[in-house]
């Protein structure tokens, strides 16, 4: 198995203030990792490092993504290469048409791989497949991008667009937060159905519920910007129980 | 000296005498005095300087120092051919080129019974009695007001009458060409009758240094409607100083839409004076502003009669050093109860170097009204710009949707089947680098 994503002794600042301190992760392709963590500890951060977010910035250490460096590159350039985040809190963009921005995201990447551009028909064809999947009308994909969305919705779109642009690496930055349980379903079902042996994912997540629907093949606990613990799956079950208490005097250490 | 004044010389005012006999209406006696009259009146007032508030924003003393004459009597071929091609093959067209009514580029039959479209050089004769009450507007207008007046050139009269109802959009084209820099003075009047719907477009576009000064007077009958849309595509040299009067009987209803990307200084004045209940006045626009220049935007509105709405809402995109203006006023008499008045501007800044001025202001007499403005300048949203490149949304692309979103904002304010007239406008001037 080859590594998608090699992170080692990843060191980020936020605006000039340290958040991440000397990570080391590596994601083979087929595996779907959770990072968890409590609120501040810099999981957020982290995706947003990965995503190439400006004012976000590499102060040290290497992110490889299939081997290559991805510091300095723009955000699109990643996303092209296969990079994909599910943002925690997707955002609204008024006047833009879901469906003019999922088809220039789309032929985008496609034109980045050296693949034709697809028209209006065939890309409405495909879309038409991968909504249904998700439970999502036309209307709501053809809708201005997240506006007028509920939370639950925000999510599905996320995974809609995930679908269409079937990256290498998915970032899922806390997206079971704000869902009830249908809604969290759906969103699962969308996760599991991605996964491939060829697809790496990280899902991020403060709490263990995902994860008992999308159950991961590992499991890491970030605390003070770096992964203080490793585990399988019963990890998460462990911090359930325990919570994240006892972890701060041990990333101290 | 009088600091309000800016004063300039024109050749073609000093020719004054020499060019009214080829002017519309030289037989008219009545049209005579009156061109004297607003001559001695423009003397007088000579042109804004920055002194006047109105005029804060917006200098004049480059137009002043341009040495304008007399337009030439033909226009490009290139330019008949675009003018030619504006509007549905068959539906009425008037165009003026070179402050000049061009017959072989109009279409003046299409029109319904009891509405006329004609130019301002015909109606002169045929409207004379209507026209006198509109012409001697410009004796309390500006000193720009009142040069028109002087050197009034073509532009179209409409009359329609009471309960006549005019479907297909009347297209109104201003061409203008000037190998040498030439003033022109379009003068407009649109009359409705009580009930009576039309759609105007007003088309404006050219070559060379000019300066357009065009004047419009409109007055809605009791219930009439009328939709007034306008595109200022002016010369990257040319100066446009357009005025537009408007007056609303009861329930009649304006809208008007401008989108300007035109001129390296243009400005676009509307005052409209509510003199009846339930009538509603309706302003809208896009202005999109680059690199050396200024578009100023000033609209009055007069409550005068209660239970009257307006509704104003623009949004600008600067770039470059392009400096914008928006000067929204709204007044509302003492007895001009349930007024609802609302007005909104957004600029976009798309550089350090760009500039917004706005201000809003409102002089409210009355006590039980609903009135309500808002001003915003900023530049593009990062969340949103790292959104779609987090897609593989190219920067430039991200920022073109972004900017396109914002400025078709405005463009609801329209009926849908008007706004392809203005769409590609927009994506037009989004293709194009303008810092």
């Amino acid at each position: 198995m080859a590594p998608i994503l090699e992170i080692r002794n990843l060191h980020a600042a936020v605006n000039g203030k340290p958040v991440l301190k000397g990570i080391d992760l590596v994601i083979n392709e087929g595996e779907v990792h959770a990072i968890m963590g409590p609120n501040g500890s810099g999981k957020s951060t982290l995706s947003y490092v990965l995503a190439g977010r400006d004012g976000y910035e590499v102060t040290d250490g290497a992110i490889l993504y299939k081997g290559k460096d991805l510091v300095g590159l723009e955000p699109e350039i990643r996303a092209r290469e296969g990079i994909f985040l599910a943002f925690q809190y997707p955002v609204e963009i008024p006047g833009v048409a879901g469906t003019t921005f999922l088809k220039t995201a789309y032929n985008a990447i496609r034109k980045h791989r050296g693949e034709k551009e697809l028209d209006a028909m065939q890309f409405l064809k495909l879309i038409r497949e991968k909504q249904k999947e998700l439970g999502m009308t036309d209307e709501m994909v053809r809708r201005q991008v997240n506006v007028g969305f509920s939370g639950g919705e925000k999510k599905r779109y996320e995974m809609l667009q995930m679908a269409m642009l079937e990256p290498a690496l998915a970032i899922l930055d806390e997206t079971d937060s704000g869902l009830d349980i249908d809604a969290l379903k759906t969103v699962a079902d969308g996760i599991n159905a991605l996964r491939d042996p060829a697809r790496a994912m990280l899902m991020i997540t403060h709490y263990q519920r995902l994860l008992d629907y999308v159950v991961p093949d590992f499991v890491h606990v970030l605390a003070g910007g770096r992964i203080v613990r490793s585990g399988d799956k019963t990890l998460a079950h462990e911090l359930e129980k325990e919570g994240y208490g006892n972890l701060g005097a041990e990333a101290a250490a | 000296m009088k600091p309000r004044r800016l004063t300039a010389d024109f050749p073609f005012v000093g020719a004054f005498d020499a060019l009214r006999g080829d002017l519309p209406g030289a037989p008219l006696a009545w049209v005579q005095d009156a061109r004297r009259d607003a001559l001695a009146r423009f003397q007088d007032e000579a042109l804004p300087s920055r002194r006047v508030e109105a005029w804060k924003y917006t200098d004049l003393r480059a137009l002043a120092a341009t040495e304008f004459d007399v337009p030439a009597a033909t226009v490009s071929e290139p330019l008949r051919t675009r003018a030619a091609a504006i509007g549905a093959d068959s539906a009425p067209r008037l165009v003026i080129a070179n402050g000049r009514f061009d017959p072989a580029l109009s279409r003046l039959d299409s029109l319904p019974a009891g509405a006329s479209l004609l130019p301002m050089s015909a109606a002169l004769d045929s409207h004379g009695d209507l026209l006198k009450e509109h012409l001697a507007h410009a004796l309390d207008g500006d000193g720009l007001a009142a040069l028109n007046a002087a050197f009034m050139m073509d532009g179209y009269v409409l009359v329609v009458d009471a309960g006549v109802r005019v479907d297909p959009v009347i297209e109104v084209v201003f061409v203008n060409d000037a190998e040498k820099p030439a003033a022109l003075h379009p003068r407009n009047v649109v009359v409705m009758g009580e009930g009576a719907h039309a759609v105007v477009a007003e088309t404006h576009f050219g070559d060379g240094v000019y300066w357009s000064n065009p004047v419009t007077d409109v007055a809605l009958g009791q219930g009439a409607s009328l939709h007034h849309y306008k595109t200022q595509t002016e010369s990257a040299a040319a100066f446009h100083l357009a005025q537009a009067r408007i007056a609303l009987a009861g329930g009649a209803r304006y809208q008007g839409f401008l989108a300007t990307t035109g001129a390296r200084l243009s400005r676009h004045t509307v005052r409209a004076r509510i003199d009846g209940a339930g009538a509603a006045c309706h302003l809208a626009g896009a202005y999109l502003v680059g690199a050396g220049q200024h578009c100023d935007i000033a609209t009055d509105i007069d409550h005068a009669a209660g239970g009257s709405a307006s509704r104003q809402v623009f949004k600008g995109v600067l770039d470059g050093d392009g400096h914008g203006v928006f000067q929204g006023k709204v007044a509302v008499a003492r007895d001009a109860q349930k007024t609802d008045a609302h007005q909104l501007n957004n600029a976009l800044l798309l550089s350090d170097a760009a500039e917004i001025d706005a201000k809003p202001e409102l002089e409210i007499y009355a006590d039980d009204v609903k009135c309500s403005h808002g001003a915003t300048a900023g530049d593009l949203d990062e969340n949103e710009l790292f959104y779609l490149q987090a897609r593989g949304i190219g920067a430039a692309e991200a920022r073109r949707l972004l900017v396109s979103a914002f400025v078709k904002a405005a463009l609801e304010e329209i009926p849908e089947d008007h706004r392809g007239r203005f769409e590609p406008l927009v994506d037009g001037w989004l293709e194009v680098p303008h810092g």
